[in-house]
């Protein structure tokens, strides 16, 4: 039993067990239990200020819960920190852009250094920004701020997606380029784990509704 | 957005350059008084330039999400923090020894003591930049304008201000003045070992978001 029972227990990508967390002595969230297996979308929806995006920056190690383990292939996040993290990209509502420097180059220094230059215009023209690559980012609207930002989905090399409302302020064209990536992703057997409020024209999507662990 | 950034970058030199116009202004009008007080005056400009400037190292990354980015990075922090920090420098340490020659102009400060200002200033500005950075990072949450800063760098800032005022002083009245830059040189080979160290220690270990 042990063994087949553990191959099956440790191939997730992330599994959270128990997950607490609370600020200012208020609890945000307890209880908090899931898992993302490979090739899976995990779509994490909730009310505004039910700790989504928290619960996000926790599974990338930026916090550390008081309670509760976050694994990954059956190991604590933190035991091997760098190996995890070489396996993660994280984009959140900060979108770590300098305003000053054209889309080409924020994504430059951003990008792991193996990349070439022509690989990244590849990548900004699959994501429509071909005519801006040049311009500083000031010049940018919302929107293509945002596809900037996910360009770098793209150019990483890693299974894990954790996504903080990849869609907001994203036109219909923009949406759907998403969704293509996040398709693409699947099927290469990464794994993506979302927040979001809108319905995905995706299969192979689990949906968990934040507001049960939510105090 | 440019503009924004040439400002922030030339506002402390301007500062310098302004509040050093006025100390004249206020002190009686015979040049002999302002050359004995010249190296002090000019130290406590560059001090309070720096401080000005110290903020914008890491609060712009907090804000616009990319100290996020590289905290989670999969490669050694000291690294970048380091290659801010020098940027820093060049930024505003470098900056601030050029400029430095107008300021003692206009306190008639003695010829002798030109060349030894300006290696004081880009030594000793290299370790504020190195030194502030540790209290910088401790204050980023905390956001812009916070008083906490000012007063938990002073300080780490003082040792400077004596050996970098004692350099100048050295040379105007003939002594070696090669002595008090050594020191100086000491503070900035100690700061640059552990600075940049400390700094990403602090980064991983405080809960920023």
């Amino acid at each position: 039993m042990s063994i087949l029972s553990l191959t099956k227990f440790n191939d997730k990508v992330l599994r959270v067990e128990n997950l607490a967390f609370e600020r200012n002595e208020r609890t945000i969230f307890s209880g908090v239990n899931f898992f993302v297996s490979e090739g899976e979308l995990l779509l994490l929806q909730g009310r505004n200020g039910c700790g989504k995006s928290t619960l996000l920056r926790i599974l990338t190690s930026l916090i550390k819960p008081q309670q509760g383990l976050v694994s990954t292939y059956g190991e604590n996040i933190y035991a091997d920190r760098h190996k995890y993290l070489s396996n993660i990209i994280f984009i959140g509502h900060q979108l770590a852009l300098k305003l000053a420097l054209s889309p080409l180059d924020n994504l430059y220094w951003t990008a792991s250094s193996t990349r070439e230059r022509q690989h990244i215009f590849e990548a900004m023209d699959e994501m429509g920004l071909s005519s801006v690559s040049g311009l500083p980012c000031y010049r940018l609207s919302a929107g293509q701020l945002k596809r900037v930002a996910l360009t770098r989905l793209i150019l990483s090399d890693a299974k894990l997606w954790l996504l903080d409302e990849p869609f907001s302020s994203l036109d219909l064209s923009g949406v759907s380029i998403i969704e293509k990536l996040i398709e693409r992703h699947l099927k290469q057997n990464g794994s993506v784990l979302m927040t979001g409020h809108q319905d995905l024209r995706l299969s192979n999507i689990r949906k968990i509704d934040m507001t049960i662990w939510c105090h | 957005m440019a503009r924004s950034t040439f400002e922030a970058t030339i506002a402390p030199i301007v500062f310098m350059c302004m509040g050093v116009s006025l100390i004249p202004l206020a002190l009686p009008p015979d040049s002999a008084s302002h050359s004995s007080i010249a190296p002090g005056i000019v130290w406590i400009m560059v001090l309070l330039a720096s401080l000005m400037s110290l903020e914008r190292i890491f609060t712009f990354d907090y804000e616009d999400g990319s100290l996020e980015q590289l905290l989670i990075s999969p490669q050694l922090l000291t690294q970048p923090i380091f290659g801010k920090l020098v940027a820093h420098w060049v930024m505003t340490g470098v900056p601030m020894a050029l400029a430095s020659p107008i300021m003692a102009f206009v306190l008639s400060l003695p010829a002798d003591g030109y060349i030894p200002m300006i290696l004081s200033i880009v030594i000793g500005s290299a370790y504020l930049s190195l030194a502030g950075s540790v209290c910088a990072s401790l204050t980023v949450s905390l956001g812009r304008g916070g008083f906490l800063l000012p007063i938990t760098v002073i300080p780490l800032y003082m040792p400077i201000i004596i050996f970098g005022t004692a350099t100048i002083d050295f040379a105007i009245s003939g002594m070696d003045w090669l002595f008090p830059l050594a020191v100086m040189g000491t503070f900035l080979c100690l700061a640059t070992a552990i600075c940049p160290i400390v700094v990403a220690a602090i980064f991983r270990s405080t809960p920023l978001f």
